[in-house]
C-alpha cells in the first residue's frame, strides 16, 4: 500500500530532475492540449471508418463494413492506449525515458503465448476436436496467459529481492528467454506454409483479425489497467524527485513497484492480444506528449491513452491505404514512423531544453 | 488525495481477468454452414538439354544442369517427391524418403526406408544417395549447402499446383530413366482430373473460395496454387482468382465482398469461420451455403493428392450429380 504526504502539493511541475522533467520552456495550456487530442481522435475515427477494401457505397454491405471498421478502430484505440499508458508507467517507475513496456519481458511473454496458441490451435484444428474455447480467441487467450506467466516470474523474483535494477535485469532476461522460445516455435512451423505465415504475421503486428470477442476480452484489461494505473499517478509524480525523497514522503515503494508492474503487464497483454507485436507506441507517445501536457502523471496518463489511440488508429489506416497485394503490417508502419519520430523528438526536446 | 491500496488493485485485477475470461468463453453465434479460371492447359513437357559431352541434362529450379540418370540411389527430400519416386523407381532404387513421409496419409507405403530430413546434411549423406530430390521453395541456400556437401541435388522448385506437378513428374521420370512411365502417369493424372467435372458447364459452376484460418488470421490459396486447381477441377469457380493470385491473406471485408456459395478449408474451418460474429453473415455460413472441410493432409497435398481432393470436393459440392 502506498501513502502520500497530504501536505505535498503536486499541482506544480516538479523540479527538473531524473531526466524526465522540463527544465525550462513554457508548457502550453494542458486543457488546450487535451482538446486538441480529442479532436485528433475524432478525426482519426472518422478516417478509420472511411478507409478499407470494401465499398461503402454498396448498400448491402455498408452496415457490415462499418461494423468491421468500427471493431478494428476500437481494437487500434485500445491497443494504442494500452501501450502508451504502459509506456508512461514503466518510464515513471524506472525514471528512465527510454524505458518501454517491453523492458519487463511481459510483451515477449505475451508474444510467446500467442505463438504457442497458434501452434496449439493448428494441431487442435487438424484433429477436428475443438475445445470449448472459440478458435478466434485462442490467440488472445494465449497472449494473456503468456504475459501473466512472465508477470508471475517477475513477481517471484521481486519477492526474493525487491530492487528496481534486479527487476529490470529479470525483465531483460525473460525477454531474451522468451525470444529464444519464440524462435523455437517458428522452427517447428517452418514446414507448414500457412502456419509459418501466421506466426510471421503475428510477429509483425496486425489488427485485421480483431472482432467483437477479441475486443470484449481486451477491453476490461485495458480499462482496468488505464484506470488503476492512473490511480498510481501521484506516487509516480513523487518518484520524479527520486526514490529516497518519494520514500520520505510516504510512498511505499514495494506496492508501487508491484502494481505498476502488474498493470503494465496487463496492458501489454491486452495490446498484444489485439494487434500482435506493435513497437514504439509506448516509447514515442509519452515523449511526444510531455511537452504538451507536462510530466505530471495524472495529466500525462490520460493524455497518453488518447495519444496512443490516435497514433495506432492512424497507423492502421495507413496500413490499409498503402498499395500492395496484402496490407502492410502494423508493426512495420509503427516502426517506420516511430523510429524517426523518436529521433526527431530527442533532438527537438534537447534543443528546447527538455532534458533526457 | 485518494490512496490507491493493494486490495483495490487486487479486486480490480481479478474483475478484469474475470471479465476477459468471460469474453473468451462467451458462446459464439451459432449459424449453419455454404470468379473463373478457364480450362487450364497443361504445360509443355520438360525437354532435356544437350550437354557438350554428348549427354543430356535437365535444368532444375536453381538453374543447375543435372545430367540424366538413370540414378539408382535416389533420396526424396520432399513430401511431393515421395510418391513420385515410389511410383517411378524400383523399391531398391530409393534410399530414403522425406522426414514427413511417416506423417503422410499413406505412410505405410514408405515403410522400410529411412525418413531423412533434407536439411540435416549429415543424415542425408548417411544414406549415400546419388541423387537428392527436393522442393526448396525458394531456399536456394539450402540446396547450395547440400551441394557443397557433395550431394547431387535436383530442385523440383515451387509447388504451384497441377502445372508444376506435371513438370515434376516428367523431370523425375527423365532423371530415373523411366520417362515413358512418367509420361503415362502424367497423362492419366490429367485425364482423370479433367473428367471429374466435365459434365458441369462453366455457367453452372458454384462459386467457391479456399480459406485457411489460423487464430484470427485468414489465408487463401488461389491462382497459381494447388488449392485453386483443386477447386477448378472439382467444377467450382474460384472467386478469389478474379482479383488475386498466390496465397493472399484476407481481412473480413474481403471475404464479405467475395461472399462465395462455398468455402473450402481443412477440418475445423466451419467452426472457426461461422462462429465469428463478423463473418456469420457469409452465404457459405447460411443454410443455403456450405463450408466443405477436407482432411488437411489431403487438401494441402500439391501432388497426386490433388486428384483425390478434387474428387472429394466435387462429390461434396454437387452431391446430386455424383455418379
Amino acid at each position: 500500500m502506498t501513502a502520500l504526504g497530504p501536505d505535498r502539493s503536486l499541482r506544480e511541475e516538479p523540479a527538473p530532475q531524473a531526466g524526465l522533467s522540463a527544465s525550462s520552456g513554457r508548457l502550453p495550456d494542458w486543457r488546450l492540449s487535451y482538446a486538441g487530442l480529442i479532436l485528433a481522435l475524432l478525426g482519426a475515427c472518422a478516417l478509420s471508418l472511411r478507409v478499407g477494401h470494401g465499398d461503402l457505397h454498396d448498400a448491402s454491405l455498408r452496415a457490415a463494413l462499418l461494423e468491421l471498421r468500427a471493431q478494428r478502430l476500437l481494437g487500434a484505440a485500445l491497443a494504442g492506449a494500452a501501450l502508451a499508458v504502459a509506456g508512461v508507467l514503466v518510464q515513471g517507475l524506472f525514471r528512465n525515458p527510454l524505458a518501454s513496456p517491453s523492458v519487463l519481458g511481459t510483451s515477449a511473454g505475451a508474444s510467446l503465448g500467442g505463438r504457442l496458441a497458434l501452434l496449439g490451435f493448428q494441431f487442435v484444428l487438424a484433429s477436428g476436436k475443438l475445445p470449448g474455447i472459440s478458435p478466434d480467441v485462442a490467440l488472445p487467450v494465449g497472449t494473456v496467459l503468456g504475459a501473466l506467466t512472465a508477470l508471475g516470474v517477475l513477481l517471484l523474483v521481486s519477492r526474493v529481492r525487491d530492487d528496481l535494477v534486479v527487476l529490470l535485469l529479470t525483465g531483460f532476461l525473460l525477454a531474451s528467454l522468451f525470444a529464444s522460445l519464440e524462435a523455437f516455435c517458428v522452427s517447428l512451423a517452418q514446414e507448414r506454409w500457412e502456419l509459418s505465415r501466421a506466426l510471421l504475421s503475428f510477429a509483425l503486428g496486425d489488427l485485421s483479425g480483431v472482432g467483437a470477442r477479441q475486443l470484449l476480452l481486451a477491453a476490461p484489461l485495458v480499462i482496468a489497467g488505464c484506470v488503476l494505473g492512473w490511480s498510481w499517478a501521484a506516487p509516480l509524480d513523487l518518484m520524479l524527485s527520486g526514490e529516497d525523497e518519494a520514500r520520505s514522503l510516504g510512498v511505499e515503494l514495494g506496492s508501487l513497484r508491484l502494481w505498476v508492474v502488474v498493470w503494465t503487464a496487463v496492458l501489454t497483454a491486452a495490446a498484444v492480444s489485439l494487434g500482435g507485436n506493435v513497437g514504439f507506441v509506448g516509447l514515442i507517445v509519452p515523449h511526444a506528449l510531455r511537452p504538451l501536457v507536462g510530466v505530471l502523471h495524472r495529466r500525462l496518463l490520460p493524455a497518453a491513452a488518447l495519444g496512443g489511440a490516435i497514433f495506432v488508429a492512424l497507423c492502421d489506416v495507413l496500413c490499409r491505404m498503402l498499395p500492395g497485394r496484402s496490407e502492410v503490417p502494423l508493426g512495420v508502419i509503427t516502426g517506420l514512423i516511430g523510429a524517426p519520430t523518436f529521433l526527431w523528438l530527442l533532438l527537438q526536446h534537447r534543443r528546447d531544453s527538455y532534458a533526457l | 488525495m485518494p490512496r490507491p491500496v493493494d486490495w483495490l488493485n487486487a479486486v480490480a485485477l481479478v474483475l478484469a481477468l474475470g471479465a476477459a475470461t468471460g469474453a473468451a468463453l462467451r458462446p459464439a453465434a451459432r449459424v449453419h454452414a455454404r470468379a473463373v479460371s478457364p480450362g487450364e492447359s497443361l504445360p509443355p513437357l520438360d525437354q532435356p538439354l544437350p550437354l557438350a559431352d554428348g549427354g543430356r541434362a535437365l535444368s532444375d529450379a536453381t538453374g543447375a544442369l543435372i545430367p540424366l540418370g538413370p540414378y539408382r540411389r535416389v533420396a526424396s527430400g520432399s513430401l511431393l517427391a515421395d510418391p513420385l519416386v515410389l511410383a517411378l523407381c524400383a523399391p531398391d532404387e530409393v534410399v530414403s524418403f522425406s522426414a514427413r513421409a511417416p506423417d503422410a496419409r499413406d505412410a505405410y507405403r514408405y515403410a522400410g526406408k529411412p525418413s531423412v530430413d533434407a536439411h540435416r546434411v549429415e543424415s542425408l549423406l548417411g544414406v549415400h544417395p546419388d541423387l537428392v530430390l527436393v522442393n526448396s521453395l525458394g531456399d536456394h541456400a539450402f540446396v547450395e549447402r547440400l551441394r557443397d556437401a557433395g550431394l547431387r541435388v535436383f530442385d523440383l522448385g515451387p509447388m504451384r499446383g497441377v502445372q508444376t506437378f506435371m513438370s515434376n513428374v516428367l523431370a523425375v521420370g527423365w532423371l530415373v530413366g523411366r520417362e515413358p512411365a512418367a509420361r503415362a502417369l502424367a497423362q492419366q493424372f490429367r485425364a482423370r482430373l479433367e473428367a471429374i467435372a466435365r459434365h458441369i458447364p462453366p455457367a453452372e459452376r458454384r462459386s467457391a473460395l479456399y480459406l485457411g484460418i489460423h487464430g484470427t488470421q485468414m489465408f487463401g490459396g488461389t491462382r497459381g496454387t494447388s488449392y485453386h486447381d483443386v477447386l477448378h477441377y472439382a467444377g467450382l469457380e474460384d472467386v478469389a482468382a478474379r482479383a488475386l493470385e498466390g496465397w493472399p491473406s484476407y481481412d473480413p471485408e474481403q471475404l464479405l465482398a467475395f461472399d462465395p456459395e462455398l468455402i473450402v478449408g481443412q477440418t475445423g474451418t466451419r467452426a472457426a469461420l461461422c462462429e465469428r460474429d463478423d463473418l456469420s453473415r457469409l452465404r457459405a455460413c447460411s443454410p443455403r451455403g456450405q463450408v466443405i472441410e477436407l482432411d488437411p493432409q489431403l487438401l494441402n497435398d500439391a501432388g497426386l493428392g490433388m486428384l483425390e481432393a478434387s474428387e472429394q470436393l466435387h462429390g461434396a459440392a454437387y452431391p446430386e450429380r455424383a455418379p
